[in-house]
């Protein structure tokens, strides 16, 4: 059981279920480091997973699938920002009304799409996309390097939105505006376009997600199908303290336990297999649990923002 | 010489309150400009106007003789004004690098390059001997350095006119002199600082204009000569002022009330703060309590009030011991407690008075029932006898100026007839005339019998109240000294832990 082989399939699994994940936790981090609370995650990545299917099925293009999806989810952030941010409405209800809305809203429109068929209809799942002379290295090669294209760009993007935060102007202002957002306003910095832009990158990588798992992981839409990865995606926001690469090792964790109780669940153990299913949030509960509480949370997080106070 | 700065009919009203009526202002290059005025006056509006966090519903703005519509800060900065707020506006996890890096105008993508920003920040503060540590959290430096860094702030994106809100409020005697010295440097290199401040001693000396404003309107636009402290104050409230002052005795009576013995409190960040402290205040007197923000007085304070429980230690009042007592309890012993934070400690912002007079009661007087036909009574009995300037018991507690709200607070504490009362920075922020009128009412309390703890960061205040002055240094107490002794520089050394010779 515990050969190369089966081990190079469990990391390369790993990366996949993983993936979701990370463009969830990348978009959410940016969100909340400019101090909003984006519990719609999960609606967006819904909405993504939904409307990249369905593009893809009438036009056969994935990649205009992906964008479509994307752009669905950095649209759907719009309404939220207006009554959690303009409106200064309690962002966690809104965001939470927003997810019931999607669940309902997708299921509808699916079905008024294409009915009630006996073989649910599906779509190609994107191709591998093996990077040459990487591909080779052992394990890596297969595990990581002989991915489809959103795999690579999920990890490429929390990177990149690492340096960005980090290391950039950008990073700086939106940083502020969660930490501290009168003293961003004192700087010339405009707090509510700020997050306006921060929301619409968070909407834009939960559709990219979303889109992963029609398009590149499942060919078919289902109701419900992203199954609480946005909720675990709000969780790896927390144990990746706020910094992207950290919450990529986070997204990786969840992606390996969650890999290892699909095969786990094949083999003839005698535990019933909800347990195996419950692992990975378990293992995600457990480790922030242990890390106890931490200060890299951003300080105006949730905070709405009154210009003219007095 | 042509005028900086020039604010010409501004009027702004909020609901129905006009706030600025019709306010003119002149600032000239070079010069230190005062804005006086009590609480209320509108000098705080005023300067959000110029600042760009309020718009004005009439009148206009000139900058170098130009006309310019402030809509926003970004706007006020970029005509070259900027203000070193009261709260300062710093990013407390950023270092002083990236603080002031916030504020480059430079487009988004551009790299945080901080070895650069470095160096321009160095030639800077030596330009204008303003010492800052660049690398540190905002969070971790002191109050004075943490205005620096404000000011610096400033310099770096090239302003001309600085707005200072209340600037020494914070800060020990020699950092005033240090920001003095700032003052000086920044006007002789040609800028403008519009300069608020309630302490007119600090006004006459660092300002050369003065403009005083009362109830929305400038009574005076004067130059600093031939003023003295009356006469500016005869300006700001309209009529000849004296400070009416209780006889002050030094006769402290024998009985203890408080006594507290080798105590030891973290604060809320778990930091411990206060450090085997050991004090007795006894009926009749006065006990002063300085130290520079964060050496452990607010602890101190919390703890002998009960809202903090202490790590170590024993707290006894008149006898009885309250070492890990309820804050309830506290309140039974007779403990009135002046809060600093008058706004969200001492009072809900949202009750309105009389829903603010039952906080720190007694179950037992109030009973389960709220019998408010008498409550009502007790609220304006004490709104008139503290001179509360309000529009009745009902007004909401967030719509009294500071000096108000404080009398109202001080009244609620000693209409309980408290055995100790605690006060805590009770004139911060608070105008000339209610000022003298909490410091007179607390000389009272001491006549009739109270045992009052005073912590405050205005020395003046400190001497003239005190009997014995203890100063707390890294949450110990360093010194104990009389007002006799001891001098507000001498004081203000001891506070950074600097013993006098």
């Amino acid at each position: 059981m515990l050969s190369g082989s089966f081990f190079a399939a469990l990391l390369a699994s790993m990366f996949r279920m993983s993936t979701p994940l990370v463009f969830g936790a990348t978009g959410e981090i940016v969100a909340e480091r400019a101090g909003v609370i984006n519990i719609g995650l999960e609606g967006q990545m819904l909405l993504g997973a939904f409307v990249a299917f369905c593009v893809q099925f009438t036009t056969g293009s994935a990649t205009v699938g992906i964008l479509c999806g994307a752009l669905a989810g950095a649209v759907s952030t719009l309404p939220l920002t207006g009554l959690g941010v303009c409106r200064r409405q309690n962002q966690s209800v809104v965001g939470i009304m927003f997810n019931i809305l999607m669940v309902g809203l997708t299921s509808y429109l699916y079905r008024a799409f294409f009915g009630v068929a006996l073989t649910a209809p599906s779509i190609q799942t994107l191709p591998a996309l093996p990077i040459p002379l990487l591909n080779r290295i052992p394990l890596l090669g297969e595990a990581l390097f002989s991915q489809n294209a959103l795999v690579y760009l999920s990890i490429f993007l929390a990177i990149g939105t690492w340096f960005v935060l980090s290391k950039t102007m950008l990073g700086l202002r939106i940083r502020a505006v969660g930490e501290n957002p009168r003293a961003a306003q004192a700087a010339g910095i405009s707090v509510i376009r700020t997050r306006l832009g921060s929301m619409c990158f968070a909407g834009l990588l939960g559709g990219l997600g979303g889109s992963f798992l029609t398009v590149a992981y499942v060919g078919r839409f289902m109701d419900g199908i992203t199954s609480g990865r946005g909720y675990i995606a709000l969780a790896i926001t927390i144990l990746g303290r706020w910094n992207p690469v950290v919450a990529l090792g986070g997204a990786l964790l969840f992606g390996l336990v969650d890999a290892f109780q699909l095969r786990a669940q094949a083999m003839s153990v005698p535990i019933p297999y909800q347990f195996f299913v419950m692992l990975p949030y378990a293992v995600v509960l457990l480790s922030i649990l242990l890390m106890g509480r931490n200060s890299s949370e951003p300080k105006a997080l949730g905070d709405p923002y009154e210009k003219e106070g007095r | 010489m042509e005028p900086l700065l020039e604010m010409r009919g501004i009027v702004k009203r909020f609901g129905s309150a006009t706030v600025n009526d019709h306010v003119n202002l002149t600032v000239y290059p070079g010069e230190v400009h005062a804005l006086l005025g009590e609480n209320g006056a509108g000098k705080s509006t005023l300067m959000n106007i110029l600042y760009g966090m309020y718009q004005p519903n009439e009148g206009m703005i000139r900058v170098r003789g130009k006309e310019v519509e402030i809509t926003s800060p970004k706007v006020s900065l970029a005509a070259g004004i900027g203000m070193v707020h009261q709260n300062f506006m710093l990013v407390d996890t950023f270092t002083s690098a990236e603080n002031v890096f916030l504020m480059a105008d430079r487009p988004f993508w551009s790299l945080t390059r901080k070895g650069q920003v470095a160096g321009e920040l160095t030639k800077l503060s030596e330009q204008y001997g303003i010492e800052v540590d660049l690398t540190s959290p905002v969070s971790k430096l002191s109050i004075g350095m943490q205005q620096r860094v404000e000011i610096l702030k400033l310099l770096y994106i090239g302003a001309d006119i600085l707005i200072f809100d209340e600037p020494t409020a914070v800060l020990a005697p020699q950092e005033c002199d240090a920001l003095f010295e700032i003052i000086k440097k920044l006007v002789a290199n040609q800028k403008s600082v519009i300069f608020i401040s309630h302490k007119l001693e600090e006004v006459l000396r660092i300002s050369d204009r003065i403009t005083v404003l009362s109830r929305g309107r400038v009574v005076e636009d004067t130059a600093n000569e031939n003023l003295d402290q009356a006469k500016i104050v005869e300006m700001m409230i309209g009529e000849a002022f004296r400070t009416e002052n209780v006889e002050k005795t030094h006769q402290t009576r024998q009985e203890v009330v408080l006594s507290i013995e080798d105590v030891c409190a973290a604060d809320s960040r778990g930091v411990q703060t206060l450090n085997h402290v050991t004090l007795q205040v006894r009926r009749g007197e006065i006990l002063g309590i300085a130290g520079l923000e964060g050496n452990g007085q607010d602890e101190l304070m919390d703890v002998i009030t009960g809202l903090r429980r202490c790590s170590a230690g024993r707290i006894a009042m008149a006898g009885k011991n309250l070492t890990a007592a309820s804050g309830e309890t506290f309140v039974r012993e007779g403990v009135g407690y002046v809060p600093s934070d008058r706004n969200n400690v001492a009072t809900v912002r949202k009750f309105c008075l009389y829903d603010n007079w039952l906080l720190r009661r007694k179950q037992r007087e109030t009973g389960h029932y709220l019998h408010y036909r008498k409550i009502i009574r007790d609220t304006e009995e004490a709104i008139a006898a503290f001179d509360v300037r309000t529009s009745g018991s009902d007004a909401v507690t967030e719509n009294l100026s500071g000096g108000n709200l404080q009398k109202f607070i001080l009244g609620r504490e000693l209409s309980k007839e408290p055995k100790l009362l605690a006060c805590s920075n009770p004139t911060r922020g608070i105008d000339v005339k209610a000022s003298w009128a909490i410091r007179n009412r607390i000389l009272q309390a001491k006549e009739d019998g109270m045992a009052v703890v005073l912590a405050s960061g205005d020395f003046e205040e400190l001497l003239y109240l005190s009997d014995r002055i203890l100063v707390l240094y890294k949450g110990m107490i360093f010194a104990e000294t009389t007002p006799e002794q001891t001098t507000v520089n001498q004081l203000g050394s001891m506070m950074m832990g600097v013993k006098p010779v």
